[in-house]
């Protein structure tokens, strides 16, 4: 499955948009919209707007969290910012300050 | 871990992309990329920035300059429109670039560089002689040796006649030609202002 | 086939020693070999030596290995393995050999550059931009 990576040590600032997975470990900043899965991995930064299917979150990320299906915080997330998703999980540990907005 | 960052196919990234890092793109990237790594552009990629790097391979379509310390090589199908900097600069067949091109080893006068005389190699750069002074006729090709980092020396070397960059030979010949065949200075007009009238004074 | 070399003026110059030994239809400067002027042709010429001044072939020109060319060069396929300083205009594709050292603007239908060449100045090369790419700034 083709996906995009930000890997380790990489800072991109501006606005991605896709239609598959992206992975981030490195530094985003700016706007982040995929219709496929989001991943920000532990240690990745993420200053931005993310419109997904669905986000694992075990980085930092602070900006909204559009995620159609689920959010999955891990106990390593950090989220700064309004959360509107069907489905989310918050694991112990994971710090998180926003609104959640589940659509039922 | 991931060590190489990939902009996905169906990515599109419009901004900046910085860091020590390698860069893998496959899908549009619009406005800056500027990483320590290497950076390929696959086949489909479009590219509409700026690429600064140590060594870009080009596959795909790039539009801006392409600055790198090392090696740019445009490999088959690869189309740039942009000037390209680089110590190497390879353009495979099938490769299409419109653009300046800058490679290491040109910058300085074309004597010194050749570096036939004493004087001269005293002056001309380590790393220009290997390459300069080639087998005649061609051997079987060898492997290049990679240029170092060469710093054009600002020497001043009136470059242009032959005699001197060929001192075995003999001149006498082309001695005696003066400039040849120079079209005649351009004729001066005065430049009139619109609206002037036909009436020169005469400031004598 | 004909080849004229030296038509228009000044004349080719050349020395008593001049070795120019016709290969086939082809025009050899050995690499003793010094012309200054113009230089026309409907056939192919190898150049092992100096040229200074204008090239103008219906065929193709081989600047060899040692070559030393300050001209500008018209001809069909040009390939490069010493060191021009001059504007290239080639009907067919330019190629810089490994060992090249040029200088100036080269047009082609098909430039190829080898790991190794030196080269300042620009390529102009016609062809399609994919359409994304097309309209912008420039």
């Amino acid at each position: 499955m083709a996906s995009t990576v930000i890997g380790v040590g990489i800072t991109i600032e501006g606005e991605i948009t896709t239609e598959e997975d992206v992975v981030v470990h490195g530094t985003l900043r700016g706007k982040l919209e995929t219709k496929e899965h989001v991943s920000v991995e532990q240690g990745a930064v993420v200053e931005a707007d993310v419109t997904s299917n669905t986000l694992m979150l075990a980085g930092t990320l602070t900006g909204n969290v559009a995620s159609g299906e689920r959010v999955d915080l891990q106990s390593s997330a950090k989220l700064v910012g309004n959360v509107r998703t069907a489905r989310i999980t918050i694991a112990d540990g994971a710090q998180f300050k926003g609104n959640v907005e589940m659509d039922v | 871990m991931a060590d190489v960052s990939v902009i996905g196919s169906t990515s599109r990234v419009r901004g900046r992309i910085t860091g020590p890092v390698d860069l893998e793109i496959q899908g549009f990237v619009e406005g800056e990329v500027a990483v320590d790594g290497d950076v390929v552009v696959e086949a489909r990629a479009l590219v509409a920035a700026s690429i600064q790097a140590r060594s870009i391979v080009v596959r795909g379509a790039i539009r801006g300059d392409l600055t790198v310390e090392e090696a740019v090589i445009l490999e088959d199908g690869a189309r740039v429109v942009g000037d390209v900097r680089a110590q190497r600069v390879v353009i495979a067949p099938g490769a299409f670039l419109r653009g300046h091109v800058q490679t290491a080893g040109v910058d300085t006068p074309r004597a010194v560089a050749r570096g036939q005389t004493a004087s001269r190699t005293a002056r001309a750069p380590e790393a220009l002689r290997p390459a300069m002074l080639p087998p005649r006729p061609a051997a079987t090709p060898r492997p290049i040796e990679r240029p170092a980092v060469v710093r054009a020396p600002v020497a001043q070397a009136p470059t242009r006649t032959l005699e001197e960059t060929r001192p075995a030979m003999k001149t006498e010949v082309l001695r005696p030609s003066p400039v040849p065949k120079q079209a005649p200075p351009a004729p001066v007009v005065p430049a009139l202002k619109k609206g002037t009238k036909g009436t020169f004074k005469k400031k004598m | 086939m004909p080849t004229c070399v030296g038509v228009g003026s000044p004349p080719v110059m050349a020395q008593p020693n001049n070795y120019m030994k016709p290969v086939g239809s082809d025009t050899r400067f050995g690499a003793v070999t010094r012309v200054r002027g113009r230089i026309d042709g409907d056939g192919n010429l190898v150049v092992e030596g100096a040229v200074e001044g204008n090239i103008s072939l219906r065929g193709d020109l081989q600047l060899a290995v040692g070559s030393e060319v300050t001209a500008d060069i018209e001809a069909q396929d040009v390939d490069i393995e010493g060191t021009l300083d001059g504007d290239v205009s080639a009907s067919g594709q330019v190629h810089l050999g490994p060992g090249s050292r040029v200088r100036g603007a080269l047009r082609a239908s098909a430039i190829i550059i080898d790991d190794g060449a030196r080269f300042a100045g620009r390529l102009e090369c016609d062809f399609d931009m994919p359409a994304e790419l097309e309209e912008r700034r420039r």
